[in-house]
């Protein structure tokens, strides 16, 4: 399988490697209340690594998730995946919890349990930016103990936060978790509607 | 899916709306091969309803099959978006094109649907445009013997169900003609995207 656009298809590309970006037990928001968020319904694009433009689809699902599309562009283009997602506001921060749902109608596997967290913000032109958090300076934290959670095995394996919605809310507000999310952007998009 | 609520969902209901079937995808006889000027986006938005986009992204697979994913995001209306996946092939007979397409996925669904949808397009500039077999001219071909057929009196009008070969098939849409057989559907203007200069390593 090809993924050619590896901004938008970042997310799998960890996969493929064999790594997850770290996740979460619950999804990030459960206390204050998953909604869609209107702002992020319909059609972005923006360009991968290769300069070539790929599509991210946001559908707005009757139970309040979305359902999003990505779909690679250009001559040798054969992949799109899908990953559903939930999103929510706590302290002002956007967060959306996706999970990889499918490749080119295969459903993925070995995913961990849970969501992956990614901070975004839409700023006043118009550019959607989303971050994972960060492998290295999440696992910090857990060794830390600044929130429950589990490292996995050596520097490749996954970190999972497992702790429950109400400190999971909690600890994402903070600055130190507001840091732990990479600073290089895993994609940027504008509206192509 | 709303039928006909946009240019989406009219590709899915290509072989329903015409009331045509045929035994075999056009082209089985001689082999299918993707038609390049497809690959890409394509765009279509309805004039009649909420005025949503549709979003058909073609994919061309190296195996000669293309993968078209269709999205209505529905931003303008309260509707839960909406996305459906279908397989197809083109062929072109005698110089016309034709397209073959068979829904896989319905809102992230698979679906075992085995009906396959055929219809006839021309490409001008940007704008594709898909054509249905119209059943009033295809029973006149059945009943002229120039194809292998039946027609029955339907709900809606005329059935017509092919039962020629795919070799007649094929042979009898090559003619110059083939292309008065079939109605406008929809069309599709494509969506060029610059390409933005990759970044510095």
């Amino acid at each position: 399988m090809k993924f050619v656009h590896a901004a938008l298809a970042g997310l799998i590309a960890v996969v493929l490697a064999g790594c997850f970006p770290p996740s979460t037990s619950h999804p990030v928001g459960l206390t204050a209340g998953l909604k869609a968020d209107p702002a992020l319904v319909g059609t972005w694009k923006g360009p991968g690594d290769d300069g070539k433009i790929a599509y991210a689809h946001f559908l707005k699902q009757e139970d309040g998730s979305f359902a999003i599309l990505l779909v690679a562009t250009g001559d040798k283009a054969e992949d799109w995946t899908l990953v559903t997602g939930t999103t929510a506001t706590i302290g002002g921060h956007h967060f959306l919890n996706a999970r990889l749902v499918s490749s080119n109608g295969k459903p993925e596997t070995g995913e961990p349990a849970g969501t992956m967290p990614l901070l975004y913000t839409i700023d006043a032109k118009g550019a959607l930016t989303m971050r994972l958090m960060d492998e290295k300076a999440t696992k910090a934290l857990i060794k830390a103990g600044k929130i429950k959670g589990d490292q996995g095995q050596g520097d490749t394996g996954d970190a999972i936060i497992t702790a429950d919605p109400k400190a999971l809310d909690a600890f994402m507000q903070t600055p130190a978790a507001l840091a732990a999310f990479s600073s290089k952007p895993l994609f940027v998009l504008h509206k192509a509607d | 899916m709303k039928i006909c609520q946009a240019a989406f969902a009219a590709l899915f209901t290509l072989g329903l709306s015409a009331c045509v079937s045929l035994p075999h995808p056009i082209g089985t006889s001689v082999g299918f091969k993707n038609d390049p000027a497809l690959a890409g986006l394509w765009y279509g938005k309805s004039d009649k309803e909420d005025n949503d986009a549709g979003y058909y992204h073609v994919l061309l697979n190296a195996d000669d099959t293309m993968t078209l994913v269709g999205v209505a995001a529905h931003t303008a209306s309260p509707e839960k978006g909406g996305w459906a996946v279908l397989t197809a092939t083109t062929v072109v007979l005698g110089g016309n094109h034709y397209i073959n397409g068979r829904e896989i996925f319905e809102d992230g669904k698979p679906k075992d649907d085995a009906i396959v949808y055929s219809g006839y397009y021309s490409l001008s500039g940007d704008v594709v445009t898909i054509y249905a077999l119209d059943d009033r001219k295809v029973a006149a071909e059945v009943k002229a013997h120039h194809i292998a057929g039946t027609v029955t009196q339907g709900r809606f009008g005329q059935d017509v169900v092919i039962t020629a070969s795919a070799a007649d098939v094929d042979k009898w849409l090559s003619s110059p003609g083939a292309p008065g057989l079939f109605a406008p559907l929809f069309s599709l203007r494509r969506v060029n995207e610059p390409q933005a200069p990759a970044p510095l390593h």
